[in-house]
């Protein structure tokens, strides 16, 4: 007989699935594709952020590090609470109107218009460093997918990271932007709802926090004071590099940030944030409070990505299980998806069509797109190991990301003086600190750190040694600025008429 | 075992803090210009 569980895990993908088609149909040119028309609601635009920022690190990653760390993971939802909270008042909107203005469709083509980089460097660095470091990341969600699908319905590890890289795979073949922003709408409810249960529920039989970190602290050890076991200057700034600085991955990520681009109006971005920071605070709260309940009920378990199935299972009926497993699955696709989205057409257009065949058909750009897909989804395959951590492979991808584009975001917006070969260096700068540091495997410091400063310095100091910007570009900056009385048009771009196959 | 009045504030504080100023942001310092920002010519997307 299919338990409950099984039954509910599929009607639920069933549905995701229906709504994707449904939103796949009203694509019809590439602007729609890669960028939903920049018609989208405020609602949609709030939620859909929030959904594409959170995967299965919120649902699996996240508890975990919370119950092994006790107190201090506290840290960790600080600095998501506050890098989220950059992102959305001080740089959406300037970015919605920046990118309206210039036309830009992706992050990818507003940063080259921006600084007139009439030689492809940006996006030919750029596309490498999407497809290099979604692939890591993507490979700590299938990670996900084969530990949860073996604590639920017993598949073996490899097993269960096919089915995660099968569900990804469909999920964003159907795809698209409105898909892609429909879907995440119903999956950021379910995330959610998923992250306030399992604690609420937890909790209610623990009685108060101080039980619950007591609990844990006699399962498996985890501190119950706010730095731990650190001590010494070098070790809290490591510890807090590792916490706190998660949040300095948030202004360079593509895939979040393309999502203010798509809002219909730059002023309904008001709107949008107070959905979102509700929807960020409720959600990383209850994460870590689901790592902290964990003791109490499960005592001390080595396989620690598997805390939420094994919670669920414990406190909830089979039917709910299921949704909940639905929503660790909903948090792996509708990131992912938006991830692939983005890096699939950086692939195709800044790639192939840039640099192999500038005549190449939109047909042939669709094959270069999909073939991309599979790509990247098989790499992650690979690279997913049954000995990583959720928490820790995803982190790596996501700094990667932040410290290429991050700081060449906040200086293409707030800076006037950024100059085309400034932000040459400050992408490959940061790239390069990234990747130098997971090659030295250097774990007591964040990579994203050391690599955003750098970025950062590299930015400045090199555009200060070269020459001006041109005079048109420091006017359109000024223009964009602008927020004196006349509203900034929206701009257009040739490739908004090119039709999707 | 309880937890001090640091680790409450380090616990709580920043949620109340970002709900308020999220709410204090939409219903008012976010609004700002926006009267002055009707359409003189044309319209936005």
């Amino acid at each position: 007989m299919v338990a409950l569980s099984t039954v509910t895990f599929v009607l639920y993908m069933g549905a995701v699935f229906l709504i994707g088609v449904y939103g796949y149909y009203g694509t019809e040119t590439f602007e729609d594709f890669a960028l939903g028309g920049r018609g989208m609601k405020h609602w949609v635009v709030g939620l859909s952020a929030q959904a594409s920022d959170m995967s299965m690190w919120l649902l699996v990653g996240l508890p975990a590090t919370a119950f092994v760390t006790g107190l201090p993971a506290i840290w960790i939802g600080i600095g998501i609470i506050v890098g989220t909270a950059f992102n959305w008042y001080v740089l959406s909107k300037r970015l919605r109107r920046y990118s309206g203005l210039l036309g830009s469709i992706t992050i990818l083509d507003f940063l080259e218009e921006r600084v007139r980089d009439n030689y492809g460097v940006i996006k030919f660095v750029g596309s490498i460093s999407l497809v290099i470091f979604y692939s890591i990341a993507t490979a700590g969600e299938f990670i996900g997918s084969g530990k949860v699908s073996n604590a639920v319905f017993g598949f073996d590890f490899f097993t269960g990271t096919l089915i995660g890289a099968g569900l990804v795979l469909v999920y964003t073949l159907v795809g698209g932007y409105l898909a892609v922003s429909y879907t995440d709408v119903l999956q950021s409810i379910v995330m959610l709802a998923a992250v306030l249960i399992l604690p609420l529920i937890g909790f209610i039989g623990i009685g108060s926090v101080s039980a619950g970190l007591a609990a844990l602290h006699s399962a498996n050890g985890a501190a119950v004071s706010l730095f731990g076991s650190q001590s010494g200057l070098f070790a809290v700034v490591g510890f807090l590099s590792g916490t706190l600085g998660i949040g300095l991955g948030y202004p360079g990520q593509p895939h979040i940030l393309v999502r203010y681009m798509s809002i219909d109006d730059h002023r309904n971005l008001r709107r949008s944030s107070l959905l979102g920071m509700v929807w960020v605070v409720f959600a990383v709260y209850g994460s870590i409070f689901l790592g902290w309940a964990a003791g109490a009920y499960l005592g001390d378990i080595s396989n620690t990505d598997q805390i939420m199935p094994l919670l669920s299972m414990q406190l909830l009926p089979n039917w709910l299980v299921g949704v909940l497993i639905a929503g660790a699955f909903a948090g792996m696709m509708s990131t992912s998806d938006s991830k692939f989205l983005v890096a699939t057409n950086a692939v195709a257009y800044n790639l192939y069509k840039r640099f192999v065949d500038e005549d190449a058909s939109d047909r042939t750009i669709t094959l270069v797109s999909r073939g991309a897909l599979v790509v990247i989804i098989a790499a992650a395959v690979w690279m997913a190991s049954p000995s990583g951590h959720v928490f820790n492979v995803i982190l790596g991808g996501w700094g990667g990301i932040g410290a290429s584009f991050g700081p060449l975001i906040i200086a293409a917006l707030y800076w006037k003086r950024l100059t085309k070969l400034g932000a040459y260096a400050g992408m490959i700068v940061g790239m390069g600190t990234v990747a130098f540091w997971l090659a030295l495997d250097v774990s007591s410091f964040y990579a994203l750190v050391p690599a955003f400063i750098f970025s950062s310095v590299a930015i400045v100091v090199v555009s200060l040694l070269d020459d001006e910007p041109p005079e048109d570009v420091q006017d359109e900056f000024e223009n964009a600025m602008d927020t004196s009385g006349l509203r900034v048009e929206d701009g257009h771009t040739g490739q908004t008429d090119v039709e999707v196959d | 075992m309880s937890l001090t009045a640091l680790d409450l504030i380090v616990l709580w504080g920043p949620p109340v803090v970002i709900i308020l100023f999220a709410i204090g942001y939409y219903m008012w310092w976010g609004k700002e210009n926006e009267e002055s920002r009707k359409p003189t010519c044309g319209g936005e997307a």
